[in-house]
C-alpha cells in the first residue's frame, strides 16, 4: 500500500483527525457525520496533483466551503499523508569501497494553507526515512527532508556511514523552481515529489449513483471507468475484449448474480455501445441493459472498478445502496478479494455491509459535543470488544447507536 | 460516574428521551445512552444485555404497557421475549409513550391548542393521542415535538405515576 494515514486540520467538518488506512477499510457514520468531507480530504489531496492548486480549491467549491466553518479565520487548513514510495536506487559507493542499498521507509508530505482573500503556502514539507544497509552490518538509519519556502527549496540529509551527498542525490535531481504560492506536489519534476504526485493522482472515487442504466449512452468516453460509471459500457467492452480477463469478468458476474450466462457490449442506438445480457432463464437471448434494473448495472461497473481499475487507493461511495442483502454480502466479500491488490475505502451507512466485515476493518465517524467531526476505531473500544464476545454482529451495533 | 443504558423501543421514545430526560439523567449519570431496540432481532438484544453485565454497566429497558392488565404482566411479556432481562431493569410505561409527552406539555400551550389539561394522562393511547393533534400540524412529531417545548418534568410526573417511578428510580434529585 502506497498511502497509509491522511491528516485533516480545520478541513471542512473536521478540526483535526487523522485516519490511518488498511487495505480494506470501512467507513460508516450516521448522515452528515463527516464520511463524505474526509473522502474530499483524499480528493483535494488527487486534484491538486492533477489540475493544481488554484483548480483544487475550485473543484471543492473555494476556500470558504474548504476551511471549517466555526473555526477561526486565522487558522492554517493543513493536510499531511504518510506513504511509501516506489523509490529504487542502485547500490552507491561509500568512502571504503563497499557498496550500500538504499531502504526507503516511510514518508510524509504536509502543507498548510492559509486562508484569506485566496490561499497562501504556509508550510510544505516532505521528509522521508530510509535505512542504509552494507553487507555484514546493521542497517543505518538515516533521512532526507525537503522543505519549500517561498518558492525557495531546502534538501536536508542525513546520511550515515559517510555516505556523499552529492552520490545520494545528485545536483541535477535538486534543480525544480516553483512559484512562492505553489505546492512541491504540483510540480512533476521535482525529486522524490514526482513520485507523491504520481500516487496521489491515481486515487479514485467512484459513486454511480441512481439510474444508472439511464445515463449509458455515452458513444465517446474514457476507456477507462468514469467515477460516476457514465461511460460503463465503453469501459466493460475493454474488459470483454480480452479473452483472459473477459472470462474473469463473467466469472465474477455470476458469482454475484447466477442468473447471468453471458454479457456482451455491442452496437446500441445511434451507435453508442450498449451493454447486453443473456440470462440463464433464456439462453442465447441478450437484453440491453436499459431493461435492466440499476442494481445490477451497477454491480458491472463495480466490477470493473474492483478488478480491472487498478488505482493507487480507490474510494467508493455506498456501493451497496441498491443491493439485495445477499448480494452485499457477496461484495464485500469481492471487495476484501479486490483489497489485496488495490487498497478499498467504502464509505457506507448500509448495516448489511457491516455484517459481513470484521471490526478492524471499521473506523467510525462521528460529531463531538462542537459538531467536529472525529474518527474512532470500534475495535479498540472496550465496550464493543464486550458486545462482540458476546456475539453481538456488528450491523445490530451500527443499528443500535453502540459504534 | 457510571454509564446508564436506556433501551427504548423506537423513534418517539427516542425523542422524548432525548429532549425531556436525557438532560436530567445526566445529572447523575456519567453518560447516557439511548439504544432503540424494537428494530433489533430478540437475540440481538439478548447478547446486548449480556454485553452489559459482562462490562458491569446498568441498563433499563422502557417498554410500553400496552394492552397488558398490569405492570407485572407487561415485565412478564419482556421477560419472555429477552431471556436476559433482569425483571428489575424493566420500566413500564403507562400507558404509552404519547402519555408522557402529554403529561409534562405546557398548559399554556395545551390551552393555546384547544386541548385539555389532564389531572393524569395514564388513560391516554396512542389513538387518544392522535386524535388529539389539532389539524393545522402537518405530522404527530411536529405536534410532539410543540409539547416538549416547555416540557415539565415535575408536572409529568405529577400526572403519570409511571413518569414519576421512573425518575424516581434513575433520576438524581427528583423527589
Amino acid at each position: 500500500m502506497a498511502i497509509t494515514s491522511l491528516t485533516l486540520r480545520n478541513f471542512r467538518s473536521f478540526r483535526e483527525a487523522e485516519l490511518r488506512l488498511r487495505p480494506f477499510l470501512l467507513l460508516v457514520g450516521r448522515n452528515a457525520a463527516g464520511k463524505s468531507n474526509l473522502v474530499h480530504g483524499f480528493l483535494f489531496l488527487r486534484d491538486i496533483a492533477r489540475s493544481g492548486l488554484e483548480n483544487a480549491i475550485s473543484l471543492q467549491g473555494g476556500l470558504a466551503y474548504l476551511q471549517n466553518a466555526a473555526l477561526t479565520c486565522g487558522r492554517d487548513l493543513g493536510i499531511e499523508i504518510e506513504l511509501t514510495l516506489p523509490i529504487r536506487m542502485p547500490p552507491l559507493p561509500l568512502p571504503d569501497g563497499r557498496r550500500a542499498e538504499i531502504v526507503p521507509g516511510p514518508c510524509t508530505y504536509a502543507f498548510a494553507l492559509g486562508c484569506n482573500e485566496r490561499a497562501e503556502v504556509h508550510a510544505d514539507r516532505f521528509a522521508m526515512r530510509f535505512s542504509v544497509a552494507v553487507e555484514g552490518e546493521d542497517p543505518a538509519p538515516g533521512s532526507m527532508e525537503l522543505v519549500h519556502e517561498g518558492g525557495r527549496l531546502r534538501y536536508a540529509l542525513d546520511l550515515p556511514l559517510g555516505l556523499d551527498e552529492a552520490t545520494f542525490l545528485p545536483p541535477a535531481l535538486r534543480e525544480a523552481r516553483l512559484g512562492p504560492n505553489a505546492l512541491m506536489l504540483e510540480s512533476p519534476t521535482l525529486y522524490p515529489m514526482g513520485l507523491v504526485r504520481r500516487a496521489l493522482a491515481l486515487i479514485s472515487c467512484y459513486e454511480f449513483g441512481p439510474r444508472l442504466t439511464r445515463r449509458l449512452d455515452l458513444r465517446t468516453g474514457a476507456a477507462e471507468l468514469a467515477e460516476d460509471g457514465s461511460n460503463a459500457a465503453i469501459a466493460l467492452g475493454r474488459v470483454l475484449a480480452h479473452p483472459p480477463e473477459r472470462e474473469q469478468y463473467l466469472a465474477l458476474a455470476r458469482d454475484l448474480l447466477p442468473f447471468i450466462e453471458d454479457i456482451v457490449v455491442g452496437d446500441g442506438p445511434g451507435g453508442a455501445p450498449e451493454i447486453r445480457v443473456a440470462e440463464t432463464y433464456a439462453p442465447g437471448r441478450y437484453l440491453p441493459a436499459e431493461t435492466l434494473s440499476s442494481g445490477t448495472v451497477e454491480l458491472f461497473a463495480l466490477l470493473v472498478a474492483l478488478f480491472f481499475s487498478p488505482r493507487e487507493l480507490a474510494i467508493f461511495e455506498e456501493p451497496a445502496a441498491r443491493l439485495h442483502p445477499f448480494a452485499v454480502g457477496r461484495l464485500v466479500g469481492l471487495m476484501r478479494e479486490a483489497s489485496k491488490v488495490q487498497p478499498l475505502v467504502v464509505s457506507t451507512q448500509h448495516p448489511a455491509v457491516l455484517r459481513h466485515a470484521p471490526v478492524e476493518d471499521v473506523c467510525l465517524v462521528s460529531r463531538d459535543a462542537d459538531g467536529f467531526s472525529v474518527l474512532s476505531r470500534p475495535a479498540d473500544r472496550t465496550d464493543v470488544q464486550a458486545f462482540l464476545e458476546e456475539k453481538v454482529g456488528l450491523d445490530d451495533l451500527f443499528l443500535a447507536g453502540l459504534l | 460516574m457510571a454509564r446508564l443504558n436506556v433501551l427504548v423501543e423506537g423513534s418517539d421514545d427516542v425523542r422524548f428521551f432525548e429532549h425531556a430526560l436525557v438532560p436530567r439523567l445526566s445529572e447523575r449519570w456519567g453518560e447516557v445512552r439511548l439504544i432503540p431496540y424494537a428494530c433489533l432481532r430478540r437475540t440481538a438484544v439478548d447478547r446486548l444485555l449480556l454485553g452489559f453485565a459482562r462490562l458491569g454497566e446498568p441498563y433499563v429497558i422502557v417498554a410500553d404497557i400496552d394492552n397488558e392488565p398490569s405492570i407485572r404482566a407487561k415485565k412478564r411479556v419482556i421477560l419472555g421475549r429477552f431471556e436476559e432481562a433482569d425483571p428489575a431493569t424493566i420500566a413500564v410505561v403507562v400507558i404509552e409513550i404519547e402519555s408522557w409527552y402529554l403529561a409534562g406539555a405546557d398548559d399554556g400551550f395545551l390551552k393555546q391548542a384547544g386541548l385539555p389539561t389532564y389531572s393524569s394522562t395514564e388513560e391516554i393511547t396512542k389513538e387518544a393521542f392522535n386524535s388529539l393533534i389539532p389539524r393545522s400540524y402537518l405530522s404527530r412529531v411536529g405536534f410532539m415535538l410543540d409539547l416538549l417545548d416547555g416540557y415539565s418534568l415535575e408536572r409529568g410526573a405529577g400526572r403519570n405515576r409511571s413518569l414519576a417511578f421512573f425518575l424516581r428510580r434513575y433520576a438524581a434529585d427528583h423527589k
